[in-house]
């Protein structure tokens, strides 16, 4: 009798609640918001949203207005200005497909540590966007510009960040966690890709940006930002980024050339390289051993070389490597004299390796990095010529 | 002292099933042993080496009264007032488990639905484990059963995919190994590990009699803890590779902050979801064996059918789970109590207790009238 009435009595509660109709949200009452712009103006936050347009970015229609909107709103704090862009915005702002986070230099150079909890904490953020910073410029002016290619902004930026890393290695993406855990650490330093507004900002703003074959104002990514703590100090130029992708073992693939014996140059890609970084201690003095193995392919000959022979092969690796070292020096010496910050994680290799000796300079790595002998050994073999054995340029000359 | 008067039998696997979703239950999801930074993974295989020394007590007294649950044989080695009086309190002991088990749930669900109450998520939660307790033993370890090969395969699936993602698994970052000696090691054992979840194991006291080949028990037992407890030891590990350890303490459930980061070929993403709905299968379990155990305990102390237990059971669970704790700080705040003052009496003192005395008792031939 009891049964009767407790299973169907179940069935129907459980149908009701099981809908998950609580706190629905449907798709036409969210913005999809696609990146974030930050940026301080006096004691605030102004912070900036580029939500798209959905009629607009749909496959089939596409009319006279731009695929993304912007909005502002100006707070205490991040979460603050983000619920008072409602104000603003017919709909409720959805953050869970934002792509990149674009933080003013103005508010990086004051420091960062103000913004990254909210965009830690607040579940409707997924960790799987970049960080970066909008450099001699605002944040809000990057997400500004009208992008060709790519309709929305936000989605050039993500995949041009990443392009660029795997195929040039001048830029490093960095997600909010590797952020944060840079700037616990005290072992590493953090950094952040730069990136700029390349022509007129005004000229970029409107949709006409996209309309000319020869973009006028573009975004480009430039240089990796150097941050003490969560201050950003200063810059590093495109080789010294390519260094530190280096000593990262990030570089996935990148180009560069040597030259060769009798003038002109010989440029050589990178398919694989890997860098491994060893602490060590000798008689109470630290020092870091680093070995890069790479492997080239030979990509371009601009003068009349015999490629044909052993020994020339050897002739560039070798050359190679005193290249890849010197790449590699130059950004060390950067760091070491000009900023003084360890951003390479040479302390957490020390932290790893000899944790009794870390425990004594922990404190103050920084001024111990600053002095630290760095050995760099490289190893390039040459693997393969292309589709073209020797150059004709060796040919014209016989 | 009543026997058991239903025919419910389970498996030797469904018992294994049922041992493997308990132990493997709430564990996973939070920050175990993360006191111990870097060496967090090893605290787990101690205290699953403390926890075969548990069970082996749970076993051992097993063994003496195979027909008899944990409140049965109490009343005969201890005598009947003792032994009720304790059995009373091991009720509430296992009630207090499931209501902390319930709210671990509970708050993870919060997470995602913000603003549902979590009231509301808990009717839904008990609910099920109701309608189990309802259906019996048996029912319970033929779902275990089939959950457990699900999630097995399942898991095995976020394995490859977690080590198939590039660039997520750094094993440098569990270096260096024992940075501070033994020392937070074993605190760390003590104050959580050996206990949670390895000592919550005297709940099998309730479900190793229904096993319908007594002589397996033993073995199965150690088989499920020993697995068990590579498995927790082996996450934990890869939560420390993937995550680090600074943004691992950081985390309130650091399984879903590293399944976040399951990334392959840009279309498997955001596995997130899928990776609850397996810590919320497995949680059902814990809450339902816990209940289960109260259960079961009561209804032998005051000789009442188990149905009739079940719908105040499972509400004084849900009550509890709600009102242990203001928030989820609170919550966990207790949960560190809880682990060194109350679980160690439950689940080591009165077992050891039982076997000594029992020892004593066999030494000195009380036992040969009731031994058949």
């Amino acid at each position: 009798m009891k049964r009767k009435f407790i299973l169907p009595g179940i069935v129907i509660v459980l149908s009701i609640l099981v809908t998950g109709c609580w706190n629905r949200r449907e798709l036409n009452d969210i913005a999809i918001e696609v990146a974030i712009g930050i940026d301080k103006s006096g004691d605030q936050y102004r912070v900036t949203s580029q939500v798209v347009d959905p009629g607009e970015v749909a496959a089939k229609k596409g009319g006279d207005r731009t695929p993304v909107i912007t909005f502002h709103a100006t707070a205490d704090s991040l979460f603050e200005s983000r619920r008072k862009m409602t104000t603003l915005s017919s709909r409720k702002i959805y953050a869970a497909h934002v792509r990149i986070v674009v933080i003013g230099e103005e508010l990086a150079r004051e420091g960062i540590r103000g913004i990254l909890d909210y965009l830690a904490r607040d579940h409707e953020h997924r960790p799987d966007f970049f960080l970066v910073v909008a450099k001699g410029t605002s944040a809000e002016n990057v997400l500004k510009i009208i992008t060709p290619l790519e309709k929305i902004p936000a989605n050039k930026l993500y995949s041009s960040l990443q392009t660029s890393e795997r195929a040039w290695a001048p830029t490093t993406s960095v997600t909010l966690d590797e952020l944060i855990s840079d700037i616990v650490s005290k072992g590493k330093q953090p950094v952040l890709t730069g990136l700029e507004v390349k022509g007129e900002q005004e000229a970029g703003e409107s949709k006409e940006n996209a309309q000319k074959i020869d973009t006028p104002t573009q975004l480009k990514f430039s240089g990796i930002g150097v941050f003490k703590d969560d201050k950003l100090i200063g810059w590093l130029n495109e080789p010294e980024s390519k260094g530190y992708n280096y000593l990262i073992n990030n570089v996935k693939s990148t180009v560069g050339h040597i030259s060769c014996p009798d003038g002109g140059k010989i440029v050589l890609e990178a398919i694989r390289s890997k860098t491994k970084v060893k602490a060590n201690v000798k008689n109470g003095e630290p020092g870091i051993d680093i070995r890069i193995k790479m492997e080239v392919n030979v990509g371009e000959v601009q003068c009349g070389i015999d490629l044909m022979k052993p020994d020339t092969i050897a002739e560039l690796e070798k050359k190679s490597e005193q290249r890849v070292i010197s790449i590699v020096q130059q950004s060390i010496h950067k760091a070491q004299k000009e900023y003084g910050v360890d951003i390479f994680g040479f302390g957490e290799a020390m932290h790893r390796s000899h944790p009794k000796y870390w425990k004594e300079v922990e404190e103050n790595w920084d001024r111990e990095f600053a002095d630290l002998p760095v050995q760099v050994k490289a190893d390039v073999k040459v693997r393969r010529l292309g589709s073209v054995g020797e150059s004709f340029l060796k040919k014209e000359k016989e | 002292m009543k026997r058991m008067t239903k025919n419910e039998k389970i498996t030797p696997f469904q018992l294994f099933s049922l041992i493997m979703l308990f132990e493997l239950g709430t564990s996973i999801m939070v920050p175990l042993g993360v006191d111990a930074k870097q060496d967090a993974w090893m605290t787990i295989l101690i205290g699953m080496a403390c926890g075969i020394l548990m069970f082996s007590i749970y076993a051992y007294l097993f063994n003496r009264y195979p027909k008899l649950l944990l409140t049965g044989y109490m009343s005969v080695i201890f005598g009947k007032v003792l032994g009720f009086i304790l059995g009373i309190a091991y009720v509430l002991f296992f009630i207090y488990g499931a209501a902390r088990d319930l709210r671990d749930g509970l708050e993870l669900l919060a997470l995602f639905y913000d603003v549902t109450p979590i009231f509301v998520l808990g009717i839904l939660m008990i609910g099920a484990v109701g309608y189990a307790l309802f259906m019996g033993i048996e029912t319970l370890g033929r779902t275990g059963e089939i959950y457990f090969i699900a999630l097995f395969l399942s898991g095995i699936t976020w394995l490859l995919l977690l080590l198939f993602s590039p660039d997520t698994v750094k094993i440098n970052q569990v270096m260096p190994i024992l940075e501070n000696g033994w020392m937070p090691v074993f605190k760390t054992v003590y104050e959580q590990t050996a206990m949670f979840p390895f000592g919550e194991m005297i709940c099998f006291s309730f479900v190793l009699p229904f096993l319908n080949n007594a002589k397996t028990g033993y073995k199965v037992g150690l088989t499920a803890i020993l697995a068990s407890g590579i498995i927790i030891a082996l996450v934990v590990f890869l939560e420390i590779s993937v995550l680090g350890v600074s943004k691992l303490q950081m985390s309130t459930f650091p399984l879903l902050s590293m399944t976040q980061r399951i990334r392959v070929g840009d279309f498997i993403q955001r596995l997130d979801a899928i990776a609850v709905a397996g810590v919320i299968v497995n949680d059902f379990f814990k809450v339902a064996i816990f209940s289960y155990a109260a259960l079961s305990g009561s209804s032998d102390l005051f000789k009442v059918s188990k149905n009739k237990l079940v719908i105040p059971i499972v509400l004084i669970a849900l009550l509890a789970s709600l009102f242990i704790a203001r928030n989820v700080v609170a919550h966990f705040e207790q949960g560190k109590f809880a682990l060194t003052n109350i679980f160690p009496i439950f689940a080591v003192a009165i077992p050891f207790l039982l076997m000594m005395t029992d020892l004593i008792r066999k030494g000195l031939g009380y036992d040969k009238q009731r031994q058949r």
